[in-house]
């Protein structure tokens, strides 16, 4: 199979497209999720040099 | 629950005070706002279980009307929230702050009537899943669903980090609300602490998303206009369609911060803390979206006309001459002639006068959205020698278009009553400690230098 009949596949194939919009909204809520994370409580050599302090 | 530390903020006062009460005329607004809201799920409930589609003006071969105009108009206004707040941020402009979340709270208000613009408009609303089901990379009909969807979620993500820190101001200084309304301030604080590091990592998680949500806002409405430019028709089937809808969009996002800004400061009585020099900035940002428009304007027309294809000019000529040639021309009016002039003369340090410009922009880009599509609709390419479409709007129609703003403002007026529409950290003029102000026990103490120079390094 040539890149091209994959290229042709991926923007033809029913459900695909689907998966790939899902998946992008998926991983944007994973992000989301860690970066509120860290911003309130940062990560952990940052949480034990606080505590040092 | 130990209070955390807030930045010292003279206007923390007059930004608090619309948090402390409802009063009657909060009540009766909201009332006659949730009404019109109501008539229009009314009017949506006969359409979806009782005529269908037939409600509408929509036919063959019109089959896009005011509900995609409403999609178009509410996914620019939209981009507001971003322009101001993420490309502003990273050019540095540092006279954007205290309007920032009200331009966001636009944008996150305004996209999820953009979305529900879409489902009204379809017979079938549950179809909208078989986009997951079965969608093809091929339709751009799925480009738009993913890049709305993201925006959508990115602007509550970026609208939300930004209002934590106030979030806990709110929790720590408003004792007398509700218990209720206390308990969500907690809730929604996720027990931020106001600790030096928190600020630091918050301005590098929202420098980080301005470059983000700058990119994703320019592919938003890039991908909503291909909805339109992919396919051959006369008047759609144009590489400026993508840039003129950006400019479109950033243009009636930013005329609507002024007229925002301009209730707010009269009814919440913010004069200090929203001067009117941030007016005279927006002016000459609209000045320069204006002149834009224009350029955009005779770019596509002047070439469209100097290749004189049949199909195209059937399409102009619908605008510039035929039936839609009151609403065009009304058009060039409410949105270039009048508004350059006001700006340019009058509207240098009057808000009227600017507030009198911006609505006028705002009717005239929802016209400019009409056009954009109806006009096609009825002189498409090959269908033209069988049928000459018209559409006139149904009463149900221009029922659901008033509920969808009804609602915008609904939710929008809720909100200032609920949340600091200043973001008081943002804006903090003094990050000095007072003495009544010390970290509560348990916290860390804050290194106030660090966080100076991080704030006001923006």
């Amino acid at each position: 199979m040539s890149i091209q009949q994959i290229g042709y596949a991926f923007v033809n194939t029913p459900g695909i497209g689907g998966i790939v919009a899902i998946s992008v909204i998926t991983t944007a809520a994973v992000i989301y999720f860690f970066l509120t994370r860290w911003i309130l409580y940062g990560n952990k050599e940052e949480e034990e040099t606080s505590r040092d302090k | 629950m130990n209070e955390a530390w807030h930045p010292k903020n003279d206007g923390e006062e007059v930004v608090l005070s619309p948090i402390h009460a409802i009063t009657n005329s909060d009540l009766w607004l909201w009332s006659i706002l949730a009404a019109i809201l109501l008539a229009g799920i009314v009017s949506w409930g006969i359409q979806f279980f009782v005529t269908g589609l037939a409600a509408t003006g929509l036919n063959r071969p019109v089959y896009w009307g005011l509900y995609i105009t409403n999609f178009v108009f509410f996914i620019g206004l939209a981009h507001s929230g971003t322009f101001i707040s993420a490309i502003l941020r990273l050019a540095g402009q540092g006279w954007r702050k205290p309007l920032t979340r009200a331009a966001e709270a636009i944008t996150l208000f305004s996209l999820p009537f953009g979305v529900t613009s879409i489902l009204i408009d379809m017979g079938r609303p549950d179809r909208a899943l078989n986009i997951f089901i079965y969608g093809r990379f091929q339709s751009p009909l799925l480009w738009d669903i993913t890049a709305v969807s993201l925006y959508l979620f990115s602007s509550v993500v970026f609208f939300y980090l930004s209002l934590i820190p106030d979030i806990a101001l709110c929790r720590d200084r408003l004792t007398e609300v509700p218990a209720w309304q206390h308990r969500m301030y907690e809730i929604l604080a996720l027990g931020w602490t106001g600790k030096n590091s928190q600020f630091e990592r918050l301005e590098k998680g929202l420098d980080g998303m301005a470059i983000f949500m700058t990119m994703l806002v320019i592919t938003v409405h890039t991908v909503v206009s291909w909805v339109f430019g992919m396919t051959i028709q006369p008047g759609w089937h144009t590489a400026l369609i993508g840039p003129f809808f950006l400019l479109g969009a950033i243009f009636s996002g930013t005329s609507a911060v002024v007229i925002v800004l301009a209730i707010l400061r009269k009814t919440y009585h913010m004069e200090n803390v929203l001067p009117i020099s941030l007016f005279n900035s927006l002016r000459k940002l609209l000045i320069t979206f204006t002149l834009g428009w224009l350029y955009m304007m005779i770019a596509e027309n002047l070439t469209t006309s100097y290749g004189n294809l049949q199909e195209e000019m059937r399409v102009l000529g619908q605008k510039t001459g035929g039936d839609f040639a009151i609403m065009f021309w009304a058009m060039w009016i409410l949105v270039f002639f009048v508004p350059l002039l006001i700006f340019i003369f009058k509207g240098k340090d009057s808000i009227p006068w600017m507030v009198g410009a911006t609505v006028m922009v705002n009717i005239g880009m929802w016209m400019e959205r009409f056009l954009v599509i109806v006009p096609t609709e009825t002189r498409p390419r090959l269908l033209y020698e069988l049928t000459k479409g018209v559409y006139h709007p149904t009463l149900i129609e221009w029922v659901i278009t008033a509920s969808l703003f009804s609602g915008l403002i609904l939710l929008y007026a809720m909100f200032t009553r609920f949340f600091p529409i200043i973001p008081l950290w943002e804006t903090a003029d003094s990050l000095e400690a007072g003495e009544n102000e010390q970290p509560s026990r348990g916290f860390h103490r804050h290194k106030f230098g660090e966080t100076v120079a991080t704030l006001k390094g923006k």
